[in-house]
């Protein structure tokens, strides 16, 4: 499922195909297989059902944004800074209207409307104004949290409610959402890696010029697939609010630099047009992983921000390195 | 023919970066009057400009670096490191000196690390430090074990309190250094080079000026300046809160662009007109404090100013529609995007 602009698949295609086109993925799998085998030695405990389950929903949470910014960063529009605080605001809102004693549908609707409105001021700013991405979506990112601490602190969510009743709970062992979350990727690779849609997206990120010469709109297509991740980021608020019995404004901060390690180890190039879907699978497994094995090792887990931050910095130096010709 | 007489001279007025600036600072000044009567008190402008101090180092050296291309996202988390390594190497050693020294190595080493990252690798200075946004701050969360770490000595807290009527002495010290620093980027041959290696590195190359090296040193120079502050800030407070240097970074830039710097570099800012404008935004977040308004609104004044300060570009375009030039083509733009 790897994607890229035509220039990069030509040259890819030697000797060794595989290896090549997948050696990075099956690496960082193989790593994923390793941290896994090496912490359950060490502690049986961290194959618990438990430790599966929170480790799951997390995974389900970020890789559902990481859906909706891979194909931001497909496109060349870098990447959106605003969907860790979009989803929680979203999520909020779901638990206001839920208390409030709206039907499931209506929550649905808008938490996705909501989504797709930040989503929409996110293209507005990038695509009209020609503000570059990382600040303009990092100010979308302060209006968003700030706008919503002002109204609400924290929601508990009513248990009788359907979200708590059938979104919540487990399937084949891991939360629903989980697979909620592969679903998603797959449909967004298949798009991305196989339709005219995707092939235009990753045309444009590959090489904008070409793009337009060629008759493609980047303009147009870059903001589609800002408002999308908007969108996805609403969803993702949906599946925050399925974990707990009370959703806090100050859940989960510095979710977005994860989704953007997990992309950049993925594969995904910062420039856009080429990255592959597995890779970021592979890196969504391993980087979501790796803060409950180093507790379980036995390291402080106030060392994790400076854990994730190295992450960061090894991501976009391999990324670098990966991307040169 | 009166209205289309007196429009080119508007224009022009619009177009100097200073002007924003200025308006900004009248705009601020006026509201703070009108809406805040505490705010003309001595009390409240002395510990404004006070608090001002460590931003204002830390723009000093960002206007600096920004002139030479260099964005540096990192600031605020650097600065409480730096914080927090001054006041625990303080508690153990006993000297202050000893604490300013350890701050200053952990600066040099984020300003390295930085810019390693986006020198050899070559990413984009502002993506290349997001990594250590993160992780300095969490690692002045390890040192700190999550909680504030004291660090008074009286001495130097009177000595960074003193003020000539209302105004703290160490800022007007800073003033001044920004008051050089224009000049030199503007008039001496230091400063052509370092606006050289911002405008464009490949004829800056040609130009015999070694671009990696200027970018380095202004890496450098702003962790180091960010942790100068964080020090500044504890010997004045007398503690380290772990939060410390939070959404500086968004403050300081958000002044920046106000005052004319362009993240890609180049731009036509001077370090007084940045200081100005940063002295409008903590007018507006000083009215905020005074009278009790809610805390999130000082982080949607943050977006705000950051969103409006960008676009300022952009509305500057729309209003000179009517000019006779022709408009640069929307689609030309290179790969690196203006901000």
């Amino acid at each position: 499922m790897s994607v890229s602009a035509p220039q990069a698949a030509v040259r890819r295609s030697t000797v060794l195909p595989v290896l090549r086109r997948h050696g990075a993925t099956l690496a960082l799998a193989a790593l994923w297989v390793a941290l896994v085998l090496a912490t359950a030695v060490k502690s049986p405990a961290f194959l618990s059902h438990q430790t599966v389950i929170a480790v799951a929903f997390n995974m389900a949470f970020i890789g559902v944004l990481v859906v909706g910014v891979s194909l931001v960063m497909l496109s060349g529009a870098e990447f959106d800074l605003s969907v860790g605080v979009t989803a929680v605001a979203a999520a909020l809102i779901a638990a206001q209207l839920l208390t409030d004693g709206a039907s499931f549908a209506v929550v649905l609707v808008a938490v996705l409307v909501f989504g797709t409105l930040i989503g929409t001021v996110n293209a507005a700013l990038i695509v009209r104004v020609r503000i570059h991405p990382i600040v303009a979506t990092l100010g979308t990112m302060f209006l968003v949290s700030g706008t919503t601490r002002l109204f609400i602190e924290f929601v508990p969510i009513p248990r009788d409610s359907f979200l708590r009743r059938h979104v919540a709970g487990d399937l084949f062992g891991v939360p629903r959402v989980f697979w909620i979350m592969v679903v998603l990727l797959a449909v967004v690779a298949f798009v991305a890696g196989r339709t005219r849609l995707g092939r235009h997206l990753v045309a444009v990120g590959g090489n904008r010029q070409a793009a337009l010469v060629r008759g493609l709109r980047p303009d147009r297509i870059q903001a589609g697939a800002l408002v999308f991740c908007g969108l996805v980021a609403g969803l993702a608020g949906l599946v925050l609010a399925s974990q707990g019995d009370i959703v806090q404004s100050t859940l989960t901060p510095g979710t977005e630099f994860r989704v953007i390690s997990i992309l950049l180890l993925g594969g995904m190039a910062l420039t856009g047009g080429r990255g592959s879907f597995l890779g970021v699978a592979a890196a969504l497994l391993l980087l979501n992983t790796l803060p409950t094995a180093i507790v379980t090792w036995g390291v402080s887990s106030s060392w994790q921000p400076v854990v994730e931050g190295v992450v960061l910095a090894v991501a976009l130096a391999v990324n670098s390195v990966r991307s040169a010709p | 023919m009166t209205t289309s007489g007196t429009r080119p001279g508007w224009t022009a007025l619009l177009n100097r970066p200073s002007t924003t600036s200025v308006l900004l600072f009248v705009v601020a000044v006026t509201a703070a009057l009108s809406f805040a009567p505490d705010f003309a008190t001595r009390a409240n402008i002395s510990s404004m400009l006070g608090d001002l101090l460590a931003p204002a180092i830390v723009l000093l050296a960002a206007s600096l670096a920004m002139t030479g291309g260099v964005a540096d996202l990192s600031v605020g988390s650097v600065l409480g490191l730096g914080a927090v390594v001054y006041a625990t190497a303080y508690t153990a050693s006993g000297s202050w000196q000893a604490g300013v020294l350890a701050a200053l190595g952990v600066g040099l080493l984020a300003g390295l690390t930085n810019g390693g990252l986006a020198l050899v690798f070559g990413v984009w200075p502002l993506i290349a430090t997001l990594g250590m946004l993160v992780a300095a701050r969490g690692l002045a969360k390890v040192i700190s074990d999550g909680s504030s770490v004291a660090a008074y000595t009286p001495e130097l807290s009177t000595a960074l309190k003193t003020t000539v009527g209302p105004l703290p002495v160490p800022v007007l010290v800073v003033l001044g250094l920004a008051l050089v620093c224009s000049a030199l980027v503007r008039r001496s041959r230091w400063g052509t080079h370092l606006r050289a290696t911002g405008g464009d590195e490949v004829v800056a190359a040609r130009a015999g000026i070694r671009a990696g090296r200027v970018r380095l040193a202004l890496f450098v120079l702003t962790s180091t300046a960010a942790a100068v502050a964080g020090c500044v800030q504890v010997m004045r407070t007398g503690a380290s809160a772990v939060t410390l240097g939070e959404g500086t970074e968004l403050y300081v830039y958000g002044a920046l662009l106000i005052a004319g710097f362009r993240l890609a570099g180049g731009g036509h800012g001077s370090p007084m007109t940045a200081f100005l404008s940063l002295l409008s935004l903590s007018i507006v977040l000083n009215i905020f404090r005074l009278r009790g308004m809610p805390l999130p609104l000082g982080d949607i004044l943050l977006g705000v100013t950051l969103l409006g300060a960008v676009s300022l570009g952009w509305i500057r375009q729309r209003t000179q529609r009517h000019s006779p030039e022709p408009e640069p083509e929307p689609e030309a733009r290179p790969n690196a995007v203006p901000a």
